[in-house]
């Protein structure tokens, strides 16, 4: 998809916000010309990230990109629809996680300086757990987010950019016993954070993308296998100490019939909603499962089925399929071996991500309260997001088509 | 326009739009990376066998999962890396324990890489070229041909080419053998009791070099008909398999004999 070949999809592209935007720009009592705005700069935004992309800094295949900004496009519909308060703020959102996108992109285009950034990623990383963990209040059971004046942010989002950055190597450091043992502390210490701050679904994602950079430093099958055994064994250890803690976390799951107006609220409503939505929806807007708590963030995988229809949501489904393969396929061939770790772990922390989301509002999995990447509202998701998306384009080596390799 | 055709067209258009889109991106994206084409080479000084980088980084050492593996006692599990960043070559030890040489200067840490450069991890030499010389499969029918034109036939700028070994013998059978290991030429020895190597005229194995002594080594079968290898008291001394000769010393098969950087491998197929 070099040159103007990426012209068409960027029309399609165009043509599906224009039209999914159509809905809440025209409502019954008038026009609402702020998402009208909103949707016109973040068209100028894909637009003149393509051209300059393609034809000022000659990177060749935005495709990737284009299926970020397809499901970005979704989250900010269905956030326009919910009201134009957050719409503004999840914006600003997209909008500053695009900037860190293109920010990343030039870091990682040198892979001498990317090792200069290692040692203050792990630091900002620590650093901001441990905040976190002193300063965040509580929230739905998890002590994750930060008040810093009018705003406020999950660390543990963006330490996922960190986390990956930290975990991938070049392979002349992979290979020292020193750097694998300092990045399995490093790790330690992040995942042991995160269970302090009762953040149980992005600490379960945080140790499967140690899992998946294990393996992809060592290639032995049989360490990550000792490593799951170990933290399985850890996992029991820390169920006995907390047992009712984590036991009330899990109690709906497989259960939530049981409590259709309690703990089984939410995935209950989402598995009738999304039924009536029907293969089309129910037009956007016109659901009625956005009013049950956190529709827009947690279950929006459910919001998406009711009111775009089955059919945009297995859709969904496939663009992080599309987007893990792409990152699977990437690291064969990529410049360095920190390229192609970075993109696997990146990949697959999203597609997990995505999974934990899918398969936790339809009842197949414990809810954990994770956002469904790129689509749900919620500020510091979209900004990490956008952050690993740059991990997977690094990988690609057509990003560098015009570079000295 | 009212709303209610807004929403219809929206309802039957945006799953197609949706369905087009991911079929344009995910036909891009699904072939992944171009596969990378050779973009350098090294070559194994031992047997003449060249191994194209078709990879950004290649880590060399004794571990399976190394991309090149050296089944050396010599050479560290993750020995070395060799790495192409931004259009050049950079060879990096990994804190290997016997070491990593380019053209007898230790790598400490990492050495940018010219062509032809010889790379020496432990006791297994190698050459680094990023366009294959035209001759380097082993030439049998040039036995007895001069030094220099051995040296023309392999194209080495460095001195210290193999071509200078003259072994005088061609014939290739199962018995034990000695050979050059850049030429591949193959010295029977099956029916000698001993083989003197140095640069004296009267040599079975003449290496016509000025640190070569003129009685350098010897590999003489011992009372018990084992092969074994001695150093005659040379200047430069004699290397087997990267460790100094002080005393007779047992061959094996494929042990590794080098005068002066000059290699010979030792055959016992048997």
């Amino acid at each position: 998809m070099s040159g103007p070949r990426w012209i068409p999809t960027m029309l399609l592209i165009t043509a599906f916000q224009l039209i999914s935007f159509a809905q809440v720009i025209f409502v019954e009592d008038g026009i609402n010309y702020f998402a009208a705005t909103i949707l016109a700069i973040y068209l100028l935004i894909e637009w003149g990230w393509s051209i300059t992309s393609s034809f000022v800094l000659r990177k060749s295949s935005p495709a990737i990109e284009f299926v970020a900004f397809f499901l970005t496009g979704i989250g900010l519909a269905v956030v326009a629809s919910k009201g134009t308060s957050s719409l503004f703020t999840q914006f600003l959102a997209v909008a500053l996680g695009f900037a860190l996108y293109i920010a990343l992109l030039w870091m990682l285009a040198n892979v001498d300086r990317v090792e200069k950034f290692h040692m203050p990623m792990e630091v900002i990383a620590i650093g901001l757990l441990a905040i976190g963990l002193i300063f965040a209040s509580n929230k739905n059971g998890a002590y994750n987010w930060v008040q810093i004046g009018g705003f406020s942010f999950q660390p543990s989002e963006i330490v996922k950019i960190a986390f990956i950055f930290v975990g991938a190597a070049t392979l002349e450091k992979i290979q020292t016993t020193k750097h694998i043992t300092r990045y399995a502390i490093f790790a330690v210490i992040c995942i042991g954070l995160l269970f302090l701050m009762r953040d149980l679904g992005t600490a379960l994602i945080f140790f499967f993308t140690f899992v998946v950079l294990g393996f992809m430093r060592s290639g032995d099958v049989r360490t990550i296998l000792f490593v799951i055994l170990a933290a399985g064994m850890a996992a029991v250890l820390v169920v006995l100490i907390k047992r009712n803690y984590v036991m009330n976390r899990f109690a709906t799951y497989r259960h939530i019939w049981d409590t259709p107006y309690g703990n089984g609220m939410q995935q209950t409503r989402v598995l009738t909603y999304s039924v009536s939505g029907g293969l089309l929806g129910m037009g956007i807007g016109k659901g009625k499962l956005r009013n049950v708590f956190a529709a827009v963030e947690d279950l929006i995988f459910g919001v998406v089925a009711e009111e775009w229809g089955l059919l945009i949501a297995f859709i969904v489904a496939l663009a992080y399929i599309v987007i893990f393969v792409h990152s699977v396929r990437n690291a064969k061939g990529s410049r360095s071996a920190f390229y192609s770790i970075a993109s696997v772990a990146a990949g697959s922390l999203l597609i997990f991500q995505a999974a934990l989301n899918i398969f936790g509002v339809t009842d197949l999995l414990p809810m954990t309260g994770v956002t469904l990447p790129f689509v749900s509202r919620g500020g510091s998701s979209t900004i990490s997001c956008w952050g690993l998306l740059a991990f997977i384009k690094a990988a690609d080596n057509r990003t560098w088509a015009g570079r000295k390799s | 326009m009212s709303l209610e055709l807004i929403t219809a067209i929206g309802r039957w258009l945006l799953p197609v739009l949706a369905g087009l889109i991911l079929v344009s991106c995910g036909g891009v994206l699904i072939r992944g990376n171009r596969k990378t084409g050779t973009i350098g080479y090294v070559v194994n000084a031992a047997n003449g066998d060249s191994m194209a980088l078709r990879q950004f980084e290649t880590s060399i050492g004794r571990s399976k999962l190394c991309d090149i593996v050296l089944n050396y006692n010599t050479v560290s599990r993750f020995h070395a890396v060799i790495a192409r960043r931004g259009g050049k070559w950079i060879l990096f030890d990994t804190n290997s324990k016997t070491g990593t040489y380019v053209n007898k200067d230790r790598v400490v840490e990492k050495k940018l890489l010219e062509n032809g450069d010889t790379l020496i991890f432990g006791n297994a030499m190698f050459k680094f070229y990023e366009e294959l010389p035209e001759v380097i499969t082993p030439n049998y029918s040039n036995a007895y041909a001069k030094p220099e034109q051995n040296e023309k036939q392999f194209m080495y700028d460095d001195r210290r080419s193999q071509g200078d070994i003259v072994i005088p013998q061609m014939v290739r059978e199962a018995g034990c053998n000695l050979e050059n290991c850049i030429t591949g030429e193959v010295m029977e020895i099956d029916d000698m009791d001993e083989v003197l190597i140095g640069r004296s005229e009267e040599s079975h194995i003449r290496i016509n070099r000025q640190s070569v002594s003129k009685y350098h080594a010897l590999v003489s079968r011992n009372a018990h008909g084992r092969w074994m290898i001695e150093d005659l008291d040379s200047v430069a001394g004699t290397l087997l398999n990267g460790v100094e000769v002080n005393e007779p010393m047992p061959l094996h098969d494929s042990d590794i004999i080098e005068v002066c950087g000059y290699t010979i491998k030792f055959n016992d197929p048997r």
